[in-house]
Order: structure tokens, then C-alpha cells, then sequence
């Protein structure tokens, strides 16, 4: 490891080493995220780095969408003495209401995925009088 | 209304810098404070009190609190490791404007980012504003441009306000940025500026292999500082009457 990289490690560690995310309670690594609405879609996000995009699984199960991405090299996490090892991200979010999740879409750049959920178009039309 | 006017001051031939780093969008501050405090063999001289501190950090076995400060030659840096939240702001920069003045500092550069969502990561931009027209020749020689609107929100604002109301001129760096996940090429982007600034090469070859690790690392921090930005957008805003 380098310098710097043991620099910052001891300085997270000491800031955060009790409350690394939940990363310890399933022994997997929880990625940053952000949903935003955008048009017609809400557009999620996930922060993905040490990815491949081959290494990325989205599954849509009734409300909740998975993403699990193996890591191309294992993380570890030391808090004292004891070092925890770390292959993938793991995350479940709770879609919005109102999706067509036919029209579910991905891409992953930079390190980023970008899942874009249309939204139904099943309005009910108000006539003017 | 006051009319806002921008300050004229001699800025000396080798002045003393202050830079400065706090947790904001993309950690921009933090990430690029840490390095350069690490590539110039900075030392520890002391911290900035704040209270109560909801944590330390332990240095050597000795206990020093979130907020420090750094020094290295003429170059001096302070370099946040908790987001400065709202009620805290004022106080910290009085913090900074005392020390500063305490220690004799010609110039400030605050360091933070702006989000643009279709950044051209390649070729990113930061934009510079400045307290005091003599100021604007830094940038001119640094090629970076000017700031020329848009909005600051949440405590770069607040803190900025007091900067430009103090004495020490200040160039604040905003370079565009992911706001939502820490952004390392942006905190990349801003220590090659800040490097031309204060003349003082660094190496980043480290930086670029730490890149990936510098994301995984930084995402409860990144997460606490949301929180913070977040809480202050969410302020008490009273729709107007009309739309109740």
C-alpha cells in the first residue's frame, strides 16, 4: 500500500472505523446512490468503483431493485486488529410508484450506473368545460 | 441597496497562502487538501476548536480534533474532516479570518465544486471568484475563468460572505463536479490549479492510483455531507400564500 493510501485509510479509519456504513452487518460493501426525477423517468444512480460493467447484476423483484457488482480486486477494511475483506457491492432500493418497468434502462460509465425508470403514462385525461 | 464594492489590495511578490478544504459537493475540498497536505510533508501546527467535537482523530497517540491546520514553508492549509453545518459557518470563518490575520496571511484560496451533471471528465473547468481586483490577474495568469453567475448555496455560501467581508483577499476555486458521490478527478483537476497558483508542482501520479480507493473511501463522508447540504435546502420554505 502506498503512502498515501495508508494516510487516508488511517485517517477514515480513525473517523469512521465504528461506523463504516452498514458494510459490516452483511459483510458487503453499501454504494453511494442518488434518485432524481427527471422529465418523464426518475434517473438512479450508483457509484460503482472497481467495477466492471460485466460484473454488474440488476434484478427488479415486485418494488425493489437490486444492484450487485463484484469488485475486480477485494477491499479490505481494518478496524483494529481485525481486517474484513470486501468482493461486491450490494444494494436494494425501493422503487417509486407508477413505473413502467418494461421500459427499465442501464448504462454504466465512468464508473457510474445510470438506471433511467420511465414512468406509466396512465394518466386519467380532465376534460376543460 | 449597498452597493457591493470590490476591494484593491497589494498583493505581495511571495505572499503567505492559506488553502483551504472542507467536505462539499463531489468532497472536492477534502480530497484534493489531503493530498497536497501529504505530497508537501505539511506539518500539524494546530487545529481549529469546534464545539463540541463529535470527533477526534489521533495522530501519534496524541488526540486532535476534526478541523486542522496545516504548514509548510509560506503555504498554509486547513483541512476539515466534518461538513460545516449552517449554525457552524460564521463562527468557523471568524475562526479562519482571526488566524488568519494572527499569522500574517496575504491570500485564501477556498476550494470547493459545482455540479454539472455532463462534465466532460477529460477536460474539466474551474471557475474562479475572487474578493479583491488585484486578484484577477492571478487568475488571468492561471487561465482560469472567471465565475460569472450562477448560485452558491449552503455553507460555501455563508462562508464566502464572511471572507468577502474581512480584510484577507480570497480567491474561492469551484470546479465542476459530480455534487452526489465524491468526484477524486475533480479534486485532481483543482490541485493542478492550485499548484500553478502557489507555484509549487505536485505530483498526482499517486492520486490517479488511489483514484478508485478514494471513492469507496470516502462514501460515509460523502454521505454525512449530503446530509448536511441537504438539511439546509430543506430549510423552513414557505410557499407563497398563492399556492397553499
Amino acid at each position: 500500500m502506498s503512502d498515501f493510501a495508508s494516510f487516508i485509510e488511517k485517517q477514515m479509519n480513525s473517523f469512521f472505523g465504528d461506523a463504516h456504513f452498514d458494510d459490516f452487518i452483511h459483510k458487503e460493501l453499501v454504494p453511494l446512490s442518488h434518485i432524481k426525477e427527471k422529465h418523464s423517468s426518475w434517473i438512479l444512480e450508483v457509484d460503482l468503483p472497481l467495477v466492471d460493467k460485466k460484473n454488474i447484476e440488476i434484478t427488479l423483484l415486485d418494488e425493489h431493485l437490486t444492484v450487485k457488482a463484484k469488485l475486480t480486486k477485494i477491499y479490505c477494511i481494518s478496524r483494529g486488529s481485525s481486517v474484513t475483506e470486501f468482493d461486491y457491492f450490494k444494494k436494494t432500493i425501493k422503487l417509486p410508484s407508477g413505473i413502467n418497468t418494461k421500459q427499465i434502462s442501464a448504462i454504466f460509465k465512468n464508473g457510474i450506473l445510470r438506471i433511467t425508470m420511465p414512468r406509466l403514462a396512465n394518466g386519467k385525461k380532465i376534460s376543460i368545460e | 441597496m449597498q452597493k457591493s464594492k470590490i476591494k484593491k489590495t497589494d498583493m505581495p511578490k511571495n505572499p503567505n497562502v492559506l488553502l483551504l478544504g472542507l467536505p462539499g459537493p463531489g468532497l472536492i475540498g477534502t480530497m484534493a487538501m489531503t493530498y497536497i497536505i501529504h505530497s508537501l510533508k505539511m506539518d500539524l501546527i494546530g487545529e481549529i476548536e469546534t464545539n463540541p467535537a463529535s470527533i477526534v482523530f489521533i495522530d501519534n497517540g496524541q488526540i486532535v480534533g476534526p478541523v486542522r491546520i496545516y504548514k509548510s514553508g509560506k503555504i498554509f492549509a486547513i483541512l476539515s474532516d466534518i461538513p460545516i453545518d449552517y449554525d457552524n459557518a460564521v463562527d468557523f470563518t471568524d475562526a479562519i479570518v482571526d488566524f488568519s490575520k494572527k499569522n500574517n496571511i496575504d491570500l485564501i484560496i477556498f476550494t470547493s465544486g459545482i455540479h454539472v451533471p455532463d462534465r466532460n471528465i477529460a477536460n474539466l473547468k474551474t471557475y474562479g471568484l475572487v474578493t479583491d481586483e488585484k486578484l484577477e490577474k492571478i487568475l488571468y495568469d492561471n487561465e482560469i475563468p472567471k465565475f460569472l453567475s450562477g448560485v452558491i448555496s449552503g455553507p460555501d455560501a455563508t462562508i464566502l460572505t464572511q471572507l468577502k467581508s474581512s480584510t484577507i483577499p480570497t480567491i474561492a476555486l469551484h470546479t465542476e463536479c459530480n455534487y452526489f458521490f465524491p468526484d477524486p478527478d475533480a479534486a485532481m483537476q483543482t490541485i493542478k490549479i492550485l499548484s500553478h497558483i502557489i507555484k509549487i508542482e505536485i505530483d498526482l501520479t499517486e492520486f490517479k492510483k488511489q483514484i478508485d480507493y478514494l471513492r469507496l473511501q470516502n462514501r460515509q463522508l460523502m454521505e454525512e455531507t449530503l446530509n448536511v447540504l441537504q438539511a439546509q435546502r430543506e430549510q423552513p420554505t414557505t410557499p407563497p400564500q398563492i399556492y397553499k
